[in-house]
């Protein structure tokens, strides 16, 4: 197959080509899409730029090795976003974990006291709109996993209810009521932002 | 319903992230992806036991195992010979279990039907006993049976006196059962006895002199 075919295939086409006759450029192709809104994705969840790339990473990997467990009858969108939003959830109970134990780092003996950066920003500081982005990226993180998750693939990855409630194992119900609560949350941390 | 509601409620916030810039991936992801990839390749998992029947680990636990086993076998032999050879060494004899497991088997066996029959056909043998010179010590007829007031009958021990001259403390021939008793067929244990004993066995004596006399009277 030519390289142009592949490249009008649709991403089931592209994981069946390469799990039937393991053409490489089938998942090189695969790579090419799904990249940057994983990345964006994994971003916006976890935060922090560098441990997203291994993630999506590790993603793409485990699509590669384990590309034989995929059934046509599922979106490959669907389980590739599965699949990179529990690798996120792993490397976000790691980091978590982490956290505890540098924080139990800073007082080494028993009167002395924690002293924790702070890392906020000024209010004159606010107009530029890249720390802007990273106030609203640090609100975001702020608020529960779950429903972080939801309002990442609804609002930013712009995924429709049902993919979501694929992607997340839950029932679109479910997915509405968290979507909605992690609007809410985020909506009472942004209050400065939107009062300018 | 709710939901349409709730959306519009949330506008600002649903604008807010939508106006986010979109963060891409580096340049050199795809590059590197192909390299992790290749070196994982490589580097496959192996199960446990493909991992663990590796030669590079089999042979120091052999190693480990096979030492083990030589210290273990030079410890006890250097032991062992300290001690004496079991199989050399003469059995301990014990006068209880030598009297207990006979008697047992004897009074099963041989002993007790044959007692009563004794009694049956005969009547009673202590008029028989009764000696045909009175100063000479009683000595017992052939297969004659000791009163059970002694206690030996109901053993199954008789005791016969071959010899008029001999007394009830030395008899020729006390027969168990079937079998003759003698002192030399006897696996008896010498041993010291304690004062209590010794007083215990003095008084055994003195009653059993003094019934002698009875029967003798």
């Amino acid at each position: 197959m030519t390289d142009k075919n592949l490249n009008e295939l649709s991403d089931e086409d592209l994981i069946l080509e390469f799990q039937r006759n393991n053409t490489e450029r089938a998942f090189e192709i695969l790579v090419q899409r799904f990249k940057n809104p994983l990345t964006n994705f994994v971003f916006r969840y976890l935060g922090d730029y560098e441990s997203c790339v291994d993630v999506v990473q590790e993603t793409m990997i485990k699509v590669y090795r384990y590309k034989d467990t995929y059934q046509s009858i599922a979106k490959f969108s669907t389980w590739i976003y599965t699949i990179a939003g529990n690798l996120a959830k792993t490397e976000l109970q790691r980091r978590k974990r982490r956290t505890i134990l540098s924080i139990n780092a800073y007082g080494k003996e028993e009167d002395e006291t924690y002293e924790i950066p702070d890392e906020n920003y000024r209010p004159d500081d606010m107009t530029d709109s890249g720390i802007k982005d990273e106030i609203i990226q640090k609100a975001f993180l702020k608020v529960s996993d779950a429903y972080r998750q939801a309002v990442v693939l609804r609002d930013i990855q712009e995924l429709s209810y049902e993919e979501i409630a694929d992607i997340m194992g839950i029932t679109v119900g479910t997915v509405k009521s968290r979507i909605n609560r992690g609007r809410a949350q985020l909506q009472k941390l942004l209050k400065s932002i939107h009062n300018e | 319903m709710n939901i349409i509601e709730d959306d519009h409620q949330h506008d600002d916030v649903i604008q807010t992230l939508k106006g986010l810039k979109k963060v891409s991936a580096p340049a050199n992801f795809e590059t590197d992806l192909k390299r992790r990839i290749n070196s994982e390749k490589y580097g496959e998992k192996k199960s446990f036991w493909a991992k663990f029947l590796l030669p590079s680990r089999l042979i120091p636990s052999a190693a480990l195992v096979l030492s083990a086993v030589a210290v273990l076998f030079v410890v006890n032999t250097n032991s062992g010979g300290a001690e004496e050879n079991p199989l050399l060494i003469p059995p301990k004899v014990r006068e209880d279990v030598v009297a207990s497991s006979n008697v047992g088997k004897d009074l099963e066996m041989n002993m007790r039907p044959k007692v009563k029959k004794e009694e049956a056909v005969k009547p009673r043998t202590e008029k028989k006993i009764t000696p045909k010179i009175n100063n000479e010590v009683p000595a017992l007829a052939n297969n004659d049976v000791m009163p059970e007031d002694t206690g030996i009958s109901n053993l199954g021990i008789t005791i016969t006196g071959n010899n008029p001259g001999t007394n009830y403390g030395n008899p020729s021939i006390v027969s168990f059962g079937n079998r003759p008793i003698n002192k030399r067929g006897l696996n008896y244990m010498q041993r010291n006895l304690t004062p209590q004993e010794k007083a215990q066995l003095k008084l055994l004596k003195k009653r059993w002199l003094e019934m002698i006399k009875e029967l003798n009277k």
